[in-house]
């Protein structure tokens, strides 16, 4: 199964830089990943993809490649942290910053283009520990002695746009690194199986927090559950964080894909959208995906799940069939105007996947590559 | 039917456990083994005669087997430990009732976790409809007599509105007073309904809340029964926009254990 993984995360690179027509992504996320390691030659910035609840986890603490930081698209992400917000999670919408002096003496300040950005010493916005601007320069950066400074950036003001942070020299006002942060229009919800538990480093048979964790590493905002978050209507912690992206976060896209149960939650998920958020602001939900998608109105559901996700634009469906002697009988199926066309694909219909049971079909590589490239051609950052 | 069969079922079970239900069950290493055989890629010829061994030791009505497959999702720490449970019950052909009653004496002196495990499992049978609300009509038999303090929790965290509509159904009372409480349902649940489906903001109330919902809740908040009262406190603890129309503080000391431990949580004592 790792053969399988390396070789989809491979492809999922190869595919995004085919997408973006940038080439050599993945040469820049290898040279982001030594440059975060190693001594930087010159004072700069560093940037991190989002946070979750109290850390990080279930993803791993990574660092915006440095050639991409200025990037709008491709760059630092950041959650608006919109007035009423009810963080479900905790504080946790702060982007973290890295300060490298590199041995360079002198003061540093930070500048910025928007107000809309604010800056804290603290990643839980304690009291006292914000950055005061005048004039949208800060006062000098306390190192404390160190050559490094850890700083939290929020985004304060309406969704939308981005604006930019640069580092430089308080004296000379010379430049050195500079960070275009984004605020998030997207959200990806990505739902495993029974008892697939996210964790850190992400299990080799969980096909669906691999993707996962690819789309985090390229910049999306994702959130990554235990399909027993959701319960049969759809209700629970993470409805309650769509909602809270989408009213409070100006996110207006959504994907949402799962693996077995997680297929089933996929569905609950899209039909609460569609009935209780109706009153939402204005969203679309632009990608879905099943993985031999069971329903989950229980633990014990063992039902097909063949209902396409109500109001969702892109429907991807991958199935396989089985019998109870070779997989307890659990089985997806075709879901009417699937993709690939016209009902999504038997896996056991292809000679890659002629020997699939559900245990496997959400970890071949063909399946994983197949979400990543069309989510990612569909949904904004 | 169900409830027929329900009925069948309990009474062997009742005759072996306190009032109280029976708590926590021991693990039965023979069962465990044997849904371990399942859980694991064996030859279609062994899971066969794993079948028919469980099917041999089910115990009346599944009783002996039921708790033992609630055991093993517990433990279960993949996918195919974890849907051992939903294709035994299709393999065997368990009834619903048989389910139910296996798995709802295991809701007294439960914690959160062991409720979170039992209502994953009992959700199947709950049609917990988006606009309908939750059907609890399947523990109807089990809410006639003295109530079952852990599974009457569990209702009201389920789906409050539905928990006092069934339980209202299911005692014995007299004709004005069921009627009462079906109508202080109904105002209180489409106050709840406006405010789910965006008719009612939180900001809106008290002010904003009918008066014939206002008093279907100071109602509800003053019941003789602590079932009742217990929704008052429940749909407080549940939408914290009704918290200013429900006398929490009368709830935070009533003679019932659980109305208390509820009112507090909805006050912001924590539980």
């Amino acid at each position: 199964m790792s053969r399988l993984t390396r070789q989809s995360r491979s492809t999922a690179r190869r595919s995004s830089s085919f997408l973006l027509g940038t080439g050599g992504l993945a040469a820049l996320l290898c040279a982001a990943t030594l440059s975060a390691q190693a001594p930087r030659p010159v004072p700069g910035l560093t940037a991190f993809r989002p946070q979750y609840g109290a850390g990080y986890a279930p993803f791993a603490r990574t660092a915006v490649p440095d050639a991409l930081e200025m990037d709008a698209l491709l760059g630092p992400g950041i959650r608006a942290n919109g007035a009423g917000e009810f963080d479900p999670f905790g504080e946790d919408d702060l982007i973290e910053l890295v300060v490298d002096r590199a041995g360079v003496g002198g003061a540093f300040v930070l500048s910025r283009t928007s107000p809309v950005l604010a800056v804290w010493t603290t990643r839980d916005k304690a009291a006292g520990t914000e950055l005061a601007f005048t004039g949208d320069v800060t006062a000098p950066i306390q190192f404390g002695g160190a050559q490094q400074a850890t700083l939290w950036v929020e985004w304060t003001g309406a969704a939308g746009g981005d604006a930019i942070l640069a580092l430089q020299a308080q004296v000379a006002r010379r430049p050195y690194g500079r960070v275009r942060f984004h605020c998030f229009r997207g959200l990806v919800v990505a739902l495993g199986g029974e008892d697939q538990v996210p964790q850190l480093p992400v299990d080799p048979n969980h096909g669906t927090y691999i993707v996962a964790t690819e789309l985090y590493e390229l910049g999306w905002d994702v959130l990554m559950s235990d399909e027993d978050f959701v319960s049969s209507s759809g209700a629970g912690a993470v409805y309650d964080e769509m909602v809270n992206a989408i009213q409070y976060r100006g996110v207006d896209e959504l994907a949402i894909f799962g693996y077995s149960h997680g297929g089933g939650s996929t569905y609950d998920l899209c039909e609460r959208l569609s009935t209780v958020g109706a009153g939402l602001p204005s969203h679309t939900i632009e990608f879905t995906s099943y993985v031999d998608g069971v329903g989950n109105n229980s633990d014990i559901d063992t039902s097909q799940e063949t209902r396409r996700p109500i109001g969702s634009a892109y429907h991807a469906n991958h199935y396989q069939h089985g019998s109870f002697f070779q997989d307890l009988g659990l089985d997806g199926g075709p879901v009417t105007n699937s993709l690939p066309p016209p009902t999504g694909l038997d896996v056991e219909t292809t000679p890659w996947g002629a020997s699939a049971t559900h245990f496997v079909v959400d970890d071949y590589a063909q399946v994983v590559d197949f979400i990543l490239v069309n989510l990612e051609a569909r949904l904004a950052r | 039917m169900i409830a027929l069969r329900i009925c069948t079922v309990l009474l062997p079970l009742l005759a072996f456990v306190p009032a109280q239900g029976v708590g926590t069950p021991a693990p039965d290493a023979e069962l465990q083994g044997a849904l371990r055989r399942l859980a694991e890629d064996s030859a279609p010829d062994e899971l066969r005669a794993t079948l028919r061994f469980l099917d041999e030791k089910a115990g009346v009505a599944h009783a002996r087997l039921v708790p033992q497959l609630l055991l093993f999702k517990e433990a279960s720490r993949s996918t195919r430990e974890g849907m051992v449970f939903g294709a035994v019950v299709d393999q065997l052909r368990i009834p619903e009732a048989d389910v139910v009653a296996g798995l709802v004496p295991l809701f007294e002196g439960a914690d959160a976790a062991r409720r979170a495990s039992l209502g994953g499992v009992l959700s199947e049978y709950e049609d917990r409809s988006i606009d309908r609300g939750a059907d609890f009509d399947g523990y109807r038999p089990f809410l006639g007599g003295e109530l079952p303090v852990g599974l009457v929790r569990y209702l009201y965290e389920t789906d409050a509105d539905a928990a006092l509509l069934t339980l209202t159904r299911s005692r014995a009372l007299e004709r004005a007073e069921l009627r009462e409480l079906v109508l202080a349902q109904h105002e209180v649940a489409d106050l709840r309904w406006r405010l789910r489906f965006g008719y009612l903001s939180r900001a809106d109330l008290p002010r904003g809340a009918s008066p014939e919902s206002r008093e279907a809740l100071g109602m509800l908040a003053a019941h003789g029964e602590w079932w009742v009262r217990l929704a008052a406190a429940s749909m407080a603890l549940d939408e914290p926009g009704l918290r200013a129309l429900v006398p929490l503080d009368a709830l935070a000391d009533d003679p019932h254990a659980l109305v208390r431990e509820v009112a507090r949580a909805a006050r912001g004592d924590g539980r």
